[in-house]
């Protein structure tokens, strides 16, 4: 079993990345220029998406995960369906990496997860090529892909922590 | 590949992949058939930034705050040269004040002489910017204040030296703008030394580009590109962007002002000029 997953899904435990994502969809909005990062989307949100992907038991979780990508289609000024389609998406992948990441190391979770946000940013530079009127800067979106990648350790562990907590506590 | 198995049972299995499949088709289907521009997608967007525009403009508080205590520890030798630049700086723009103040004069002679129609003066309200939209995809502003004081769609958005973008919608209060560097904006421009006139079109790069320019338009390095007030909304001779000419003799473009980490605009209360009516719609007022 996945380290993400406690024995009585769905529940509180989930909360948390639910909460991030909503949390980095609006933050990313947010002017900053602490960094020369105005033009990257680095896509924050797909770390507590990965962990929802490898621990939702819940059936409704693609139609959850497809209404935050809604969200962020119109807080983005996305065509909408856009990044709904792209959540599904990456929750499908990361559906399908659940059995082999059972017994990972840390290691294998971020490897796993770069591979899992460069397909996603993939479906996304194709999907925007197939939109008419959807022009895509090509390397701020390949540095944003790679900034989402290089963020991951920052939210894991955090994000593991609380998990391992709520589990100790439900267990006791 | 790992069979993925969620909750250990096929049929559950299957469920969830079906749902993930109709979720993914809505998505797509939505993508086809409903137009990035749409109005109503539009108003829900403005309606979404009216109810957040409180909790991003305070979400932006602690990156204002890192920035302020970032300039706050500016050295003494940083404070010195600024000064020495903005008494420079004062002393060009006394001069540049007389010479003004000479051709508003001369202006006046000559618009008295010709019977010529007076300018408005403009109006214009500073907005916060509360939201940076600027991506790979799209490149907008979300500023605090909208139909509240006067924001309109159509409104040029100005910078700290020049034109940056117009208002494309407004809510409550909060206004969305469209920045020059967008794939979707198009401004009329023309060249205050040789009167050329030519669109400015965003291309998703921070340089934006010049179309529709005459074959025998002859742009020299450093020409002010202007507002051409062609189409009635934006006012006619505010400063855009610099004519550049790089080793190839390539014309590209260079903005007044650094579309990133903008901090405040200035938004230019014009009222946008109504189309005459069309020959249709004349014709039984003429038949009378």
């Amino acid at each position: 079993m996945s380290r993400f997953r406690s024995s009585n899904e769905p529940g509180g435990s989930l909360f948390l990345p639910y909460l991030m994502v909503l949390i980095f969809i609006f933050l990313e909005s947010v002017p900053n220029d602490f960094f020369v990062m105005a033009q990257l989307k680095i896509g924050l949100y797909f770390a507590p998406l990965f962990f929802i992907g490898l621990a939702a038991e819940s059936d409704a979780t693609p139609a959850f995960l497809a209404s935050l990508g809604l969200l962020n289609d119109i807080v983005s000024e996305m065509p909408l369906g856009f990044w709904s389609s792209l959540f599904v998406i990456f929750y499908l992948l990361c559906v399908s990496q659940r059995n082999i990441l059972s017994t990972a190391s840390f290691g294998s979770y971020w490897i796993t997860f770069a591979v899992l946000v460069a397909m996603t940013y993939l479906s996304a530079f194709f999907l925007a090529l197939m939109i008419g009127d959807l022009h895509l800067a090509t390397v701020p979106f390949l540095l944003s892909a790679l900034v989402c990648i290089l963020f991951f350790p920052l939210l894991y562990f955090p994000l593991t922590f609380f998990r391992e907590t709520l589990s100790a506590s439900e267990r006791n | 590949m790992a069979k993925p198995s969620i909750g250990g049972t096929e049929t559950r299995l299957i469920s969830v992949a079906g749902i993930a499949a109709l979720c993914l088709v809505a998505g797509f289907l939505v993508l086809a058939i409903i137009p990035k521009d749409d109005p109503r997608v539009s108003a829900v967007r403005q309606l979404v930034f009216d109810l957040t525009s409180p909790m991003l403009e305070l979400a932006g508080r602690p990156a204002q705050a890192v920035e302020d205590i970032g300039n706050y520890f500016t050295t003494l030798g940083d404070v010195r040269n600024r000064n020495r630049e903005l008494e420079r700086q004062n002393i060009e723009l006394r001069e540049r004040i007389n010479e003004l103040t000479r051709a508003e004069f001369l202006m006046q002679q000559y618009r008295g002489l010709l019977n010529l129609p007076s300018e408005p003066d403009l109006q214009m309200v500073n907005a916060r910017v509360i939201a940076d939209l600027n991506s790979p995809f799209v490149h907008t502003l979300v500023t605090k204040g909208g139909r509240d004081r006067g924001i309109a769609p159509g409104q040029a958005a100005m910078g700290p030296n020049g034109l940056i973008g117009r208002v494309i919608s407004s809510g409550s209060n909060s206004s969305r703008i469209l920045l020059l560097t967008d794939f979707n904006s198009h401004i009329p421009v023309v060249a205050l030394s040789s009167d050329v006139q030519a669109i400015l079109s965003g291309t998703n790069r921070p340089q934006p580009e010049l179309q529709f320019l005459p074959r025998q338009a002859e742009l020299k390095d450093g020409d002010l590109l202007v507002t051409s007030g062609r189409g009635g909304q934006i006012p006619v001779g505010l400063p855009v962007a610099l004519v550049r000419r790089n080793e190839d003799g390539k014309l590209t473009v260079q903005l007044l002002d650094d579309l990133q980490g903008l901090n405040f605009v200035r938004l230019v209360l014009s009222q946008a000029i109504k189309a005459p009516p069309s020959e249709l719609q004349l014709a039984p007022d003429i038949s009378q």
